[in-house]
């Protein structure tokens, strides 16, 4: 039943875009709307959804098997599933959209990505895959009041889910209707089917391959792409910076910090939210119980970090050279004087300019496959809060069967999704770095505290744990509300926005720490003392991870 | 997994000397992680023109971009570092204790 669902709707898009086709075409002879981006696009979901079959096959109704593909994930495989999770569209659109409006700053995010990578490993990975099973719920609940400090785990993830679903699907919604001239809304609804099915059937297996295609994907256009540019340029970096600077409206302050970080307090926020929000992240923790044991661990976030940092360093290049290249190209600027598309098209306009056609379909089928990859591994997260976090253990208080458990977990996806795809036509026009960087402020302020602390200070208790958690959510979530970017910009409000920061995390993150670190002090119950008393153990056990399956370096 | 191995084995001398170790080079990397990024982050903000500067006379690369290309430079190594110790040294010296609690 299954498969001949995948069937139908393979072909079911498969005709939806071909006849798409002649109506984009008449639209205009814009380079970037070619039957060529249709054919990688349809290889690209005939592949992903072949795997999904193939992983639905496998069973996907065991927990384990549907939530970490049973473990059984090679180090090097995480590795590229995690750079697949963390480079989403939101760096491969956002981040060239950024460099080209205000050149250096786009770099100041991309640097901040890469950099909480280290920080997870170092301060997290381990004893997360040696303490966790599913979800990091599971890690937080390890010696305290389950119930409780699950239920605030699994809201805070569903939120930040949500969110970052918001800016990729914000990015699919415009590419589709750029590439094939169909409407953002039919645009959202053709990710959110896609997602559904490589989550609902294929599980974290399917989703795990979907993402490593997509990294190895990803990093092929950007590496032919940021070949052309410096090829264009006689392969010297100076005449690609020099004809930046000449072309760019603001000339040589684009090589320098500029708009983004005149406001000191921002750029601090920012930073703070760069490098701890990705320790927060719940599709990123999750890929960690996809491995066996804390040495896989490790081995999948080096392997992540060298892919990463190989591909933002392109990312420069494509930047700088969206700039040089693109700039002052009357194809690719409306009567308005607008770029086609929005600024978050411009990777494509590149490609167009560089390579033709056929750079343009491929580049877009690999943005396309980037955020299908993408939001299918946050649903997943979203889903397993859902049902692992919030319905096996807060509601049914871990009387759900195996089977009952996956099928709300399947149920979850389809719910999320429908919720992020109505959510995606309010926030249509921000820039999806710009949303990227709010979700990290959250996971930095409401998931982190409370998942550092739980592992390395014995003094949590349930009681602070879930102050800690809910302060930071909600100081996170109210101050982003109170900001310039929804009060003005989305809301329509009158007046100044009554919290002058883009980026809540320089308040909201210490914020949560102190309240945590206050109300675990001054909780003087006796769950509380059982819980300190339980840290011992729950330490040698995040250390050794000698009460899971095997031990790491043994096999 | 009984109660008795995890007391045994937090109260073994070659586990505490290698938790303690694995704190240190946890914390150090971590905070070394932190002053570098910190410091980039913190001369954007407020001395953004030291950025900006060219690398030398004849030349409009910035030292900021060479900066950024550094920092995600170090981000690899610092994680090279860490993932040298730990598959090598820790994961020995925790086999050992494990294979002297049972």
């Amino acid at each position: 039943m299954i498969i001949s669902i995948l069937k139908n709707t393979a072909l079911g898009l498969a005709t939806a875009l071909l006849s798409a086709l002649p109506a984009a075409a008449a639209v205009g002879s814009n380079s970037s709307r070619n039957p060529i981006t249709v054919i990688f696009f349809l290889t690209f979901v005939f592949v992903s959804l072949a795997i999904t079959v193939w992983a639905a096959r496998r069973s996907t109704s065991s927990t384990s098997a549907y939530y970490t593909a049973g473990g059984e994930i090679k180090g090097f495989q995480n590795g590229l599933a995690i750079a697949g999770d963390y480079t989403s569209a939101g760096t491969f659109l956002g981040v060239t959209a950024m460099i080209y409006v205000s050149g250096y700053d786009g770099l100041i995010y991309m640097i901040g990505f890469l950099i909480g990578m280290p920080m997870v490993m170092l301060l997290i990975a381990e004893p997360l895959r040696n303490l966790g099973r599913y979800t990091f719920g599971d890690v937080v609940s390890y010696r305290l009041a389950e119930r409780p400090v699950r239920a605030i785990a699994g809201l805070s993830t569903l939120v930040i889910v949500i969110v970052y679903l918001i800016s990729q699907l914000v990015g699919a919604g415009k590419l589709i209707e750029l590439l094939f001239g169909l409407p953002y809304v039919s645009a959202l609804l053709i990710i959110g089917g896609l997602m559904t099915l490589y989550v609902g059937f294929g599980g974290m297996l399917a989703t795990t391959w979907v993402q490593i295609i997509k990294a190895v994907l990803l990093m092929a256009g950007t590496l032919v792409i940021a070949f052309l540019v410096m090829a264009k340029f006689g392969f010297s970096f100076e005449a690609l910076f020099l004809k930046a600077i000449t072309v760019h409206p603001v000339h040589k302050a684009i090589m320098a910090p500029g708009s983004l970080v005149s406001n000191p307090v921002s750029a601090l926020s920012l930073g703070l939210a760069l490098i701890l929000g990705t320790a927060g992240l719940p599709h990123i923790l999750m890929r960690f119980f996809t491995v066996k044991d804390a040495r896989q661990a490790r081995i999948s976030i080096f392997v992540a970090t060298g892919f990463m940092a190989v591909f933002y360093a392109l990312m420069f290049l494509l930047g700088f050279g969206a700039i040089a290249v693109v700039s002052g190209d009357a194809r690719f600027i409306d009567e308005a004087g607008k770029v086609i598309g929005g600024n978050n098209m411009m990777v494509l306009h590149l490609a167009s300019s560089l390579g033709g056609p056929a750079l343009v379909g491929f580049s877009a089928a690999v943005a396309f496959a980037t955020i299908l990859a993408v939001v299918s591994g946050v649903t997943l997260a979203g889903a397993s809060a859902v049902s692992h976090d919030l319905y096996a253990r807060v509601v049914r208080r871990g009387k759900a069967s195996e089977k009952e458990e996956v099928l709300v977990s399947k149920i979850a996806v389809v719910g999320i999704s429908i919720v992020a795809i109505m959510l995606s036509m309010v926030f249509e026009n921000q820039n999806i770095t710009f949303i990227i960087g709010l979700v990290f402020a959250i996971a930095a302020s409401a998931n982190f505290p409370i998942l550092f602390l739980s592992i390395t200070w014995g003094g949590l208790t349930t009681r602070g744990a879930v102050a800690g958690a809910g302060v930071g959510l909600l100081a996170s979530l109210s101050m982003v509300v109170l900001s310039p970017a929804i009060w003005t910009q989305i809301l329509h409000l009158k007046g100044a926005a009554p919290v002058p920061y883009d980026n809540p995390a320089l308040f909201s993150v210490p914020l949560a720490f102190v309240v945590a670190w206050l109300v675990s002090v001054l909780d003087g119950s006796a769950s509380g003392a059982a819980e300190r008393a339980a840290f011992p153990s729950q330490f040698v056990r995040s250390q050794t991870g000698f009460h899971i399956e095997t031990v790491a370096g043994r096999n | 997994m009984t109660e008795g191995r995890e007391y045994q084995l937090m109260r073994h001398p070659a586990f505490q000397r290698l938790s303690t170790e694995r704190l240190a080079i946890t914390l150090c990397l971590a905070a070394l992680i932190g002053v570098i990024y910190f410091g980039f982050i913190f001369c954007a903000a407020f001395r953004p023109e030291l950025l900006g500067r060219p690398l030398s006379d004849n030349t409009v690369i910035s030292v900021g971009i060479l900066a950024g290309l550094a920092m995600i430079a170090s981000g690899v190594a610092i994680t090279g570092v860490y993932i040298v110790w730990a598959n090598s040294r820790f994961d020995r010296l925790l086999l050992e204790v494990m294979d002297a609690t049972k």
